[in-house]
């Protein structure tokens, strides 16, 4: 590891590029789809949330 | 505590650090020490993450706050899952880019070294005092149980904690941390189920949590626009979703997590997995200090939930008083009980009218003994020195030692201190790696060998847990510890993720006005939380809001000034 480099180990841009670990290939649906999954499950929770205020109260 | 309870208690732990110690044996580095090598899939990860953020004080805290004040502070966390997807999108890539050991390394790159240190001081600032309440939340139930003194029981806990952390670095704590989790989630299922079953028999699940909603309980969604009122479905949305870009986005503790990542793909999975899961975790959490508090509807409460509080009070001389409260309060629990059953009663038989008057009648009986509660809140205050008035923190802890089976007290137990050293364990190593990475490497020793740094983060790593345990001594002064936790963090996690929006998407901004602005911008929000109402989730937009509406301004100005002097010169 580089000692005393501003940025970490001071990698250039252009040999990130061609790093494995930057590789960003979701293994299963596209990463939008996750997104709209996880906002979708949030949609869902408010709703099931004000429908229970509303049973409850 | 049974035999079992010891064995189920010890047995769980042990299993688990000393699994953490196997995967983890052999040379370590300081990449391995702050980041875990890099070699975490996203399940790990995810679990980790969430393990960080759930500390003791989630499992100890939060079922009182449900008992309390009901549901509604699940809203808080509605903003988690948006801030996830924005830090998937746009925090990830950029940290992984540059390979950052912490996040505020980014910053010297993107502005200047003082704005990289600011925002690593306000982190350790911020987090050294959380590392406090998060040690003093298992120390009230050991204390509890072992019948300790508090103060020493701290003392006991960080020392562990300290050596543990110490010994693994984030390596161990990856490891550690899925198993930690997985005991943290079961454990409260079980507690959740057997509550349930030993509410009346002849209380249906639907009508239990009718009585809930009677007594104002199931308030799990409140769209009011209300800016004093803490937890709505805005603040949650807006003040919580701003918290957590801060908190996962620019905690030290949160980002070293998900940086310990395979590759973007895994860290952003990871994240994502926290997302999906946040919102049902803390559902559960809340709904199991809901049915505790539908349970005592039918069984005979404490007067006072901290008892060693009652027994302080029964050696001094104001002890008849509280023995006359006492009395008064099981006359009154009677009295709500037939309320109670008469509602319960008329929920089953579904008869409208007589549901309006029980419920009615409820609430005043429930006001009645609530009083008596206030009363005994006021005698504790005046008879004895430094007193404990708020037993919220005591309410779900009390519950299982007096009402689970052996055998689950031990595991509920182990829950709430796996809690404790998965989120003290992130802490410590974080408050340690920035020490290092951000202040010792950087300013003061550049040219040292990865050995000398690994041995100086260790160093400080543990005078950051001494440190912590010494705060942990004024954490009984604050009513509720997640609270305090949050309203911490809201002080300074505003300024911080100004900071970092202001490097990721305003390209104009130069260093000198976004260091200027993010000091007067922390000034603003300490002097808004000390002079107003404002509920402390919005510090956390005001606080980012102020940074980047006065950098830009700053900006603009010196363009200004410059372009003047400029033209002037030509004259």
């Amino acid at each position: 590891m580089a000692t005393g480099t501003k940025q970490g180990s001071g990698a250039s841009s252009e040999q990130d590029a061609g790093r494995a670990e930057l590789d960003d290939a979701p293994p299963f649906l596209t990463w939008r789809a996750i997104y709209l999954l996880v906002l979708g499950a949030l949609a869902v929770e408010v709703l099931l949330g004000a429908a229970l205020t509303l049973a409850a109260s | 505590m049974s035999a079992l309870d010891w064995a189920v208690l010890f047995g769980t732990l042990a299993a688990i650090v000393l699994y953490g110690i196997w995967k983890t044996r052999g040379p370590s580095s300081m990449t391995d020490y702050v980041h875990g090598g890099y070699r975490d899939r996203w399940l790990t990860i995810g679990l980790g993450v969430m393990a960080t953020q759930a500390s003791a004080i989630t499992f100890l805290s939060m079922p009182g706050q449900a008992y309390e004040d009901g549901m509604r502070f699940l809203q808080f966390y509605f903003g988690l899952p948006i801030a996830m997807v924005i830090l998937s999108v746009a925090f990830i890539p950029r940290f992984y880019r540059l390979r950052v050991l912490t996040a505020y390394e980014y910053l010297e790159g993107r502005f200047d070294l003082k704005t990289r240190q600011l925002a690593a001081f306000l982190f350790l600032l911020q987090r050294g005092l959380s590392a406090g309440i998060t040690i003093y939340a298992p120390a009230i139930v050991l204390s509890k149980v072992l019948g300790w003194p508090l103060n020493l029981t701290c003392v006991v806990i960080g020392g562990l904690v300290i050596l543990y952390t110490v010994a693994g670095g984030t390596r161990a704590v990856s490891q550690t941390q899925r198993h930690q989790m997985v005991v943290m989630l079961g454990g409260m299922v079980v507690a959740f189920v057997v509550i349930v079953h030993r509410l009346p028999a002849d209380l249906s699940f639907r009508h239990a949590v009718s009585l809930a909603g009677t007594l104002g309980k199931m308030n799990v969604v409140d769209f009011s626009p209300s800016l004093g009122n803490r937890y709505t479905f805005w603040s949650g949305l807006a003040g919580g979703g701003f918290l957590a870009m801060a908190y996962f986005g620019t905690d030290q503790s949160q980002v070293q997590r998900y940086l310990s990542g395979k590759s973007v793909t895994e860290s952003r999975l990871g994240l994502l997995f926290n997302g999906l899961l946040k919102v049902p975790m803390q559902f559960l959490i809340l709904f199991v200090g809901v049915m505790v508090f539908v349970f005592y509807q039918f069984n005979q409460p404490p007067l006072f939930f901290n008892e060693s509080e009652l027994a302080r009070v029964a050696q001094t001389s104001r002890a008849p008083e509280m023995q006359a409260l006492e009395a008064e309060h099981r006359v009154a629990f009677a009295r709500k009980r037939v309320e109670v059953m008469h509602l319960a009663a008329a929920l089953d038989a579904g008869d409208a009218p007589a549901i309006v008057d029980a419920r009615s009648r409820v609430r005043a009986a429930a006001a009645g003994a609530e009083a008596i509660r206030e009363k005994a809140r006021t005698l504790i205050a005046a008879a004895v020195p430094r007193p404990e008035i708020h037993d919220g923190d005591y309410v779900f802890l009390s519950f299982v030692m007096a009402n689970l089976p052996r055998g689950l007290i031990g595991l509920l137990l182990a829950v709430i201190l796996c809690a404790a050293m998965s989120s003290t364990a992130s802490e410590l190593t974080a408050l340690g790696g920035c020490t290092v990475v951000d202040f010792y490497r950087r300013s003061f020793r550049q040219d040292a060998t990865d050995a000398h740094y690994l041995r100086v983060a260790k160093i400080a790593t543990g005078i950051w847990g001494l440190l912590a345990v010494a705060f942990a001594g004024f954490a009984s002064l604050v009513d509720n510890l997640i609270q305090a936790v949050n309203i911490l963090g809201s002080l300074f996690y505003g300024t911080i993720l100004g900071i970092f929006l202001a490097a990721f998407f305003f390209r104009r901004l130069r260093a000198t006005p976004v260091f200027v602005a993010a000091i007067v911008s922390e000034l603003l929000v300490v002097s808004l939380w000390l002079g107003t109402k404002i509920g402390f989730l919005w510090f956390n937009v005001i606080g980012c809001g102020a940074v980047l509406i006065l950098s830009s301004l700053l900006s603009v100005g010196r363009r200004y000034s410059s372009r003047r002097a400029d033209v002037s010169k030509s004259r």
